[in-house]
């Protein structure tokens, strides 16, 4: 605090203070080795069984990291999880019964299912104004078949893929029509358990052993978490700012297929900063699955091969052989497991961009005018500017034709009773004297 | 936004209003003027002098004020002498059997009769850090929460000659045990801390710092 009574202050008149908005955006690039690292991927894993075996635990939604989370100074980007529409074909068809509170029923083989009902409808709250209605892509579609797919699937999106944006990095909103991610439509191939190839003792090709017969084929055995490495496709919100959807939860934008824009496969919510997918849209829904997943089941053994307590075996010809992504994967696995198969495999694991958009930050600026006029401010305090009480700037013998000047390279500025609140500094000295004047624009963020 | 701004702002009373303005050239080096002339020293210092990042502590951000006087033929601008029975050397001594010294900051200007109008300061500004000095028999004007520096207010007493001011004021040692010698003694003596006092003239923006020095015994 300092006492304004001298010639070193000057007060600001009201018109000299205006008030400015502004809107900052910034790119962000999400790298496809933190969407697919363990180590990047933070799992809380609220969720734990009981009942056969030593039980499965999950989280409800995990979290991606800029690097190992375990890190201080890792930054999360994105929570990433999948929930079901409650009246969606797959809750419908995997569902046994519901009791008399309303509690949904489903069979030993399912997993987290009423969980997975109730990340979704949380989403719908949030974004939709109604836990109980679905998503459509796109936004606000009828609830008939899409006319661009073959495969005659829904617009109302039953198997949603959600991706929430940390407000470190989407701030106030993600930016319309910026918005893109690659995406790896399939996943590995695995064999067909109608060829037998993966069946010991079952005949593949002839005059081959059924190893060689995979080899030859590119056939893995398990694809649940084999990163895929074809089959990719760039989805993005082309056409959002040119067509501005909004919703219960905000701005809300399309998100296309860039090859094909009539082939929408989610919905992006810009003030949330959550996008939502359609993963029947997104990937190839009916692709074979095969491999052990956790489950609630004692040591079994699925065609000889012995399986560990805790898992079980999907996609195999003694166990579901004909498993596909939807709906056998998303009704028996984990959300862990589902968001474990897509962050692993369907974003590649290199150093490509696997998403990118822009943020746009609002910013509330005050600008503030200090005006030192032509008599103003052309002396100093500073130690150097006086010599035995001479001020060094006036050559001796030149007082009556030199006058004083400054070099001021900081502003401070004061309430009424001199406490100084905020302080800006110029890029280099500035001269003052008295045939200047000199208005410093200061500009205060908020 | 130094500390003080933010906590105006946290306090959300609807304090934080900056009614004022002030300029200072802490980074300047204005002997630079008188060693390559009017025109080069100029250049010098306008291109040759780097600035600063600001600082959040409102004691430290802004040392030097730039003054505005209404005379503009001002050619001489006056100092502060101090004295004071154990000051030696622009270092004030305290100890165990002097814990308290009296002193009197006289304003004085050389090679000329009197002190130019606008300069003659009536206040003055007194920073100390708190944890080991106080101004006796003063109440302080605030305390910075992060550096512990006090701000006192003292008026001047009198006018020498030069119609310069004159002030007494009394600094007195804080009680201090031997844990804080240990933690704030000089590093190459433990049971001494050294500290700074600076004087600020409220009319003038002229400044004084001076050294203490505080022995354990």
């Amino acid at each position: 605090m300092a006492n304004l009574t001298g010639g070193s202050f000057k007060r600001i008149s009201p018109q000299d203070i205006s008030n400015k908005q502004s809107t900052l955006n910034q790119l962000v690039d999400v790298v496809q080795e933190d969407v697919s690292g363990s180590a990047t991927r933070k799992k809380y894993q609220v969720f734990v069984t009981g009942g056969v075996g030593p039980g499965v635990t999950s989280s409800l939604f995990q979290t991606v990291y800029d690097q190992d989370f375990s890190l201080q100074t890792a930054n999360p980007i994105f929570d990433m999880t999948v929930g079901l529409y409650q009246s969606g074909t797959t809750v419908t068809a995997a569902k046994t019964g519901q009791d008399g509170t309303g509690k949904l029923l489903f069979s030993s083989q399912s997993l987290m299912m009423r969980e997975k009902v109730d990340v979704y409808k949380q989403f719908a709250a949030n974004l939709l104004g109604d836990a109980g209605r679905a998503f459509f892509a796109p936004f606000n579609a009828p609830s008939t078949t899409d006319p661009t797919d073959p495969g005659g699937i829904s617009n109302q999106v039953n198997e949603a893929l959600f991706v929430s944006f940390k407000r470190l990095f989407s701030r106030d909103k993600i930016k319309r029509e910026t918005f893109a991610t690659r995406i790896y439509r399939s996943g590995v191939l695995d064999g067909s358990p109608a060829t037998g190839l993966y069946e010991p003792g079952v005949a593949g090709t002839p005059g081959m052993d059924n190893g060689e017969a995979r080899v030859l084929q590119g056939y893995t055995g398990s694809n649940i978490y084999r990163t895929s490495t074809s089959g990719s496709a760039i989805f993005s919100d082309i056409g959002a700012a040119g067509s501005v959807l909004s919703s219960f939860g905000g701005g809300v934008g399309n998100i296309v297929n860039a090859a094909n824009t009539a082939e929408t496969v989610g919905l992006m919510f810009y003030d949330a900063g959550t996008a939502v997918f359609d993963m029947k849209k997104l990937f190839f829904w009916d692709q074979h699955m095969s491999g052990a997943i956790q489950a609630m089941a004692t040591a079994n053994t699925v065609n000889g091969a012995t399986i560990a307590t805790g898992y079980s075996v999907m996609g195999a010809s003694a166990s579901n052989g004909k498993a596909q992504l939807i709906p056998d994967f998303l009704v028996s696995g984990s959300i862990d497991q589902i968001v474990d198969h897509v962050a692993s495999t369907r974003f590649q694991s290199g150093s490509l961009t696997a998403a990118t958009f822009q943020n746009a930050t609002n910013i509330n600026s005050t600008l503030i005018f200090c005006r030192a006029t032509a008599d103003e401010f052309n002396y100093s305090s500073n130690p150097t500017f006086t010599t035995d009480n001479r001020i060094v700037v006036i050559d001796q013998g030149q007082d009556d034709t030199q006058r004083s000047f400054t070099f001021p390279t900081t502003v401070g500025l004061h309430d009424e009773f001199g406490n100084l609140l905020a302080v800006a500094k110029m890029s280099r000295p500035i001269e003052k004297n008295d045939e200047k004047d000199i208005t410093f624009r200061i500009r205060l963020d908020f | 936004m130094t500390d003080k701004g933010r906590e105006l702002l946290a306090n959300n009373e609807g304090n934080f209003k900056i009614a004022f303005f002030s300029l200072a050239d802490d980074e300047v080096d204005y002997n630079i003027i008188e060693k390559f002339g009017r025109a080069v020293g100029k250049e010098k210092i306008s291109k040759n002098t780097p600035v600063f990042e600001a600082q959040t502590v409102g004691t430290l951000a802004m040392k030097h004020r730039l003054l505005t006087l209404p005379n503009p033929k001002v050619v001489r601008l006056p100092s502060y002498t101090l004295t004071a029975p154990n000051l030696d050397n622009e270092i004030l001594s305290f100890s165990a059997n002097t814990p308290i010294n009296e002193m009197t900051v006289n304003q004085i200007i050389v090679g000329q009769a009197t002190i130019p109008e606008g300069v003659a300061d009536t206040t003055f500004t007194v920073l100390l850090p708190d944890r080991f000095l106080t101004l006796q028999g003063r109440s302080r004007i605030s305390i910075e929460a992060t550096t512990r520096t006090a701000t006192y207010g003292i008026t001047a007493t009198g006018r020498n000659n030069a119609q310069g001011a004159t002030a007494q004021f009394t600094l007195q040692k804080q009680s201090i045990d031997d844990t804080m010698f240990t933690i704030y003694g000089d590093s190459n003596d433990k049971s001494t801390i050294t500290g700074v006092v600076s004087i600020i003239g409220d009319q003038s923006g002229l400044r004084k710092d001076f050294s203490f020095q505080i022995k354990q015994t």
